[in-house]
């Protein structure tokens, strides 16, 4: 069936934007809050595996070589150009820097700067074929997010709990730790933002009630502008301004709920230790996800963690073991968190760049050792909610430079993502200008089911 | 009275001698007319003749039939109009073969009264156009005055623009006349004095038209609707009958549990069994799919969504406005997936993904209807969701319900018990007689009681939970061992204790 064809119809037919929502293929929880302005799926398109998603965004995009790719051809060629990319690339190839072998049961080969992640290895699957849209890092991260190129559009994070809802009334149900880039709603209503917290100091600005104002009266001032919204709403038949109430509601609810869900002190010593809080390498992912465990426990759905610093044009040999060492321990930490609370069994753990990086040696131009961005093949980890354990997938051509095998681009991630929440992205879609936005953009793209056992 | 009815029960074989017996009429006045030497007249009349006969039979017992066995119906009524109209056609076919003066006279007739319609209007004609010329005239006085100084004023162009209006007023005054000789050749040559042939045959074409047509809405009547086409070849049946047919391909599955409920609640009071507007019914699956308002695959050329997609106030908006029930949002979803040719088996196993036994389960368990779904989730903090649309299986989470409300919830959720197969219930600090009500929860398979209060007491009430695989006491009061659980529940494949002692 002509989808698009018979979107345009009922378009012309109905004005569209009332049916939007209809189209999803989709039985809706009419009630979930009294002016919920989006659709609150009541039932899944898939039996859902994962309950919530953390995603680890190495943000700048991790080197495949100093981590997972260990291509024997670079061994040979190194500080040399290959006469494959003569022409094409000025710069000679890059052996991978630190040594690799094979770790846990499943012997995946991996560089000797994630010693502990070495450890829970074989609770992961290794995708080597993360393909992208775009070789620059803002477009790149839109199309990471959003699917699509232009910044102005919803946040994967935002999608989810359109269709799902916050399941916690006290808490936002997408929420962003260590940075604010691509947390947007986009077009979809406005409190589905991702909120953006602080894990060391205050967690949200100016969240505390000002002393001379009283709890009733801060109350009272919650409520008249939810009616407010309300009464305009109800003489305009806009109905997107309900959004702004819902906004005061939840951080009038967050003033309580937010210092106790980040209070890390609840945690045993030997758990803060494990993550990594006692050592200044290490603190700041420690923190990040040890709060992010503690925000998915109290019902947070769409949590993002942002690692920023892998772009290494250069300080391979410097940089690098900083970042590496920064995420290794904290990251073993949560997965095994993760498992002793059987939450890795309905928890979906993403850890993925915007794109991978290239096997020639940039550092040559800028000095040290560097590689440029390559948006054909990039590094993701995956763990829970049924993902493989112990597995890779996706296969590189013997320079790692491009996808030989299953790619995964970007959109089959996010679909794959959605499908683990029980979501199929088709059927989760916006009509907004005469077009209907889905999360995964525009364009084919698949659901990687092989990546469930 | 009861022999009548007897003898009209014969209709279904009398109709058979007209129908073989017209074309072959036909079929010999076609070889006549190819060669005139054949000498084939007095066959054809009197197998006409024959013809006539067995109409006339036929027709009778038909009526009879109509009359005294009881069938009626606006599709009988066509039949028997058809029917009637065939008789009559042999007739005249019959008698104008057996007279083709008669024809003759007919045509002459015809001629002369053509001829002096024509005359007539041209006559009339005429009239209003001097009428219209003399009042063009005076309006164009000043026109004319203005030409007239332009004649004087510029001669030459004055010449050249005369020369134009001559031109076209020629061209004008040609066309008319061979439209005339137009009309006179259609009634003076075609028609001409010794065109008998022509109204012979006419007659015989539109009788056999006719029989067949007849034929064919008495073979619907008594096989059904698609009594030629049922078996026809798909490819065919693609190519000449997408159109009319290609309802009944829609799921009947779906049909009835995804849009009958919705047709029922909306539509059946006017097309159903008491009214019947535009001769349409909805109320069951071979009505909606027999009636040609739906098409597989085809929602946009589906008149059922058309009509349901019109505005509100539009004259053929269904229901209409302010009568029966509006159509949700969500109803028209259901509608549009339906004609989009889902099947309800299809889109449950292309995306569910449900095994087989929890589907088999899913048809024994009671089911939820939307509204009550919904309503469960009113409360504050609890959500619950079918674990895969379109089966009455369900996904609670009881662990954000303020302790206030959870009796509440718990009574909500009561009448759904068995429905629930994964309960989220971590953080709860429940009575022991809460605890036991939700170990009622019979066909649980994921209990989270992560950080509850649940005790070693306590978990004997989950007992008897014999489909439970997947266990979490992860910092609870519970001082068991792994392997003591797993004696008391054998078919656990995860337990979740503490730190130390956990099992997957
Ligand atoms: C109040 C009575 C009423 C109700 C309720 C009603 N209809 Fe009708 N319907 C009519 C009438 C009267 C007509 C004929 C006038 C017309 O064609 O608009 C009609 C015509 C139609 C036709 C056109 C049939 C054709 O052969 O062209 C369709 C399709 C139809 N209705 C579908 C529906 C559906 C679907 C519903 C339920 C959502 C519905 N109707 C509910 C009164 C009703």
């Amino acid at each position: 069936m002509k989808r698009r064809q018979l979107l345009q119809h009922l378009a012309l037919y109905s004005g569209g934007a009332a049916l939007g929502l209809n189209l999803l293929g989709q039985r809706v929880l009419a009630s979930a809050g009294a002016d919920a302005q989006y659709p609150i799926f009541s039932g899944h398109h898939f039996l859902p595996r994962a309950k919530r998603v953390l995603f680890i965004w190495q943000q700048g995009g991790m080197s495949p070589y100093e981590s997972f790719e260990n291509k024997s051809i670079l061994y040979r060629l190194n500080d040399t150009s290959p006469a494959k990319y003569k022409g094409q690339c000025s710069v000679a190839c890059l052996k991978p820097i630190y040594p690799f072998a094979p770790q846990g049961q499943s012997g995946i080969e991996m560089s000797d700067r994630f010693p502990h992640l070495a450890g829970v290895i074989d609770e992961m699957t290794v995708i080597k074929t993360l393909q992208n849209f775009a070789p620059a890092h803002p477009q790149a991260s839109n199309f990471l997010f959003t699917g699509e190129r232009l910044n102005d559009k919803p946040s994967l994070g935002a999608w989810v709990n359109y269709a799902l809802g916050s399941d916690n009334p006290h808490l936002p149900g997408f929420v962003s730790l260590g940075g604010a880039d691509n947390i947007s709603n986009g077009f979809l209503p406005s409190d589905l933002h991702g909120v953006y917290f602080e894990t060391e100091g205050n967690a949200l600005d100016f969240l505390e009630r000002p002393e001379r104002i009283s709890a009733a009266q801060q109350r009272s001032a919650v409520e008249q502008v939810a009616q407010l919204d309300r009464l305009y709403a109800g003489r305009s038949g806009d109905t997107k301004g309900l959004a702004h109430g819902n906004v005061f509601e939840l951080a009038h609810k967050m003033q309580s709920s937010i210092p106790a869900v980040l209070n890390l002190d609840d945690e045993p010593d030997y758990l803060r230790e494990d993550y990594g809080l006692n050592d200044d390498a290490t603190k700041t992912m420690g923190t990040n996800l040890l709060s992010a465990r503690r925000l998915l426990e109290s019902g947070i759905r769409f949590v993002r963690v942002t690692d920023p610093g892998w772009d290494h044009h250069s300080g391979l040999d410097t940089q690098f073991p900083v970042k590496a060492r920064g995420i290794d321990r904290p990251l073993s930490a949560l997965i095994r968190d993760l498992k002793q609370r059987g939450m890795l069994d309905d928890t979906l753990v993403v850890v993925a760049g915007e794109f991978g990086r290239t096997p020639f040696n940039e550092g040559k131009i800028i000095g040290g050792f560097g590689r440029g961005h390559n948006p054909d093949a990039g590094i993701v980890l995956l763990a829970g909610a049924g993902i493989r354990k112990g597995s890779v997938y996706g296969e590189t051509d013997e320079f790692g430079f491009d996808t030989v095998k299953d790619p995964v681009n970007v959109n089959d991630l996010n679909a794959t993502i959605l499908y683990a929440l029980g979501i199929d992205h088709m059927r989760l879609t916006y009509e907004l200008g005469g077009r209907t936005f889905k999360p995964t953009g525009v364009g084919e793209c698949r659901v990687v089911r092989e990546l469930f056992a | 009275m009861n022999l009548l009815a007897f003898l009209s029960d014969f209709h279904p074989v009398a109709v058979h001698f007209p129908i073989a017996l017209l074309p072959t009429v036909a079929l010999l006045a076609l070889y006549q007319r190819l060669r005139p030497e054949a000498q084939l007249g007095s066959a054809i009349r009197s197998l006409l003749w024959l013809a006539l006969l067995a109409c006339v039979c036929a027709m009778l017992l038909g009526l009879g039939n109509r009359a005294f066995n009881g069938h009626g119906g606006e599709e009988v009524n066509s039949h028997a109009i058809l029917g009637i109209a065939t008789t009559v056609s042999v007739m005249l076919a019959a008698f104008l073969y057996q007279f083709p003066h008669w024809a003759l006279l007919l045509t002459r007739g015809l001629v002369r009264v053509s001829g002096l319609a024509l005359r007539i209007g041209w006559g009339v004609f005429r009239a209003l156009w001097i009428i219209v010329r003399a009042l063009l005239r005076f309006v164009l006085i000043p026109v004319r005055l203005l030409l007239w100084c332009s004649a004087r004023l510029l001669p030459k162009v004055h010449a050249g623009l005369e020369v134009r209006r001559q031109a076209f007023a020629l061209r004008a005054k040609q066309a008319a006349a061979r439209i005339r000789y137009r009309l006179h050749t259609v009634i003076f040559e075609y028609l001409r004095p010794d065109g008998s042939l022509w109204w012979q045959n006419g007659a015989l074409a539109t009788s056999v038209v006719l029989v067949l047509a007849t034929g064919l809405y008495g073979a619907n009547l008594s096989h059904g609707e698609d009594h030629l086409t049922r078996n026809m070849p798909q490819a065919l049946r693609t190519l000449l009958l997408e159109d009319q047919l290609s309802g009944s391909q829609l799921d009947q599955a779906y049909f009835e549990k995804e849009v009958q409920p919705v047709l029922r609640r909306s539509c059946v009071k006017c097309h159903g069994d008491q009214k019947q507007k535009k001769n349409l019914r909805l109320d069951s699956y071979a009505a909606v799919v027999g009636s040609g308002v739906v098409k597989y695959q085809n929602p946009e050329g589906s008149e059922l969504l058309r009509r349901l997609l019109l505005p509100r106030d539009h004259t053929a908006a269904m229901p209409p406005l302010h009568k029966g029930r509006p159509l949700q949002a969500d109803d028209i979803t259901v509608v549009v997936h339906w004609l989009q040719g889902h099947s309800l088996e299809s889109l449950v196993s292309q995306t569910g993904g449900l095994a087989p036994e929890l589907k088999a389960l899913a048809r024994q368990l009671p089911a939820i209807d939307e509204k009550r779904l919904s309503e469960l989730n009113t409360l504050e903090g609890l959500r619950v969701r079918r674990l895969v649309n379109n089966y009455d299986l369900l996904t609670v989470n009881l662990s954000h319900v303020a302790p206030i409300h959870i009796e509440a919830a718990l009574n909500r959720l009561a009448p759904y018990a068995v429905n629930v197969l994964y309960l989220d219930a971590s953080n709860l600090q429940l009575t022991a007689t809460q605890w036991q009500r939700l170990s009622g929860f019979g066909n649980l398979q994921r209990l989270n009681l992560k950080s509850s209060n649940i005790g070693t007491a306590e978990i004997q009430y989950f007992k008897p939970l014999a489909q439970l695989q997947w266990l979490n006491l992860f910092s609870t009061g519970v001082a068991l061992s792994v392997a003591e659980i797993r004696a008391m529940m054998p078919g656990l494949n995860n337990i979740y204790l503490s730190a130390a002692e956990s099992e997957s």
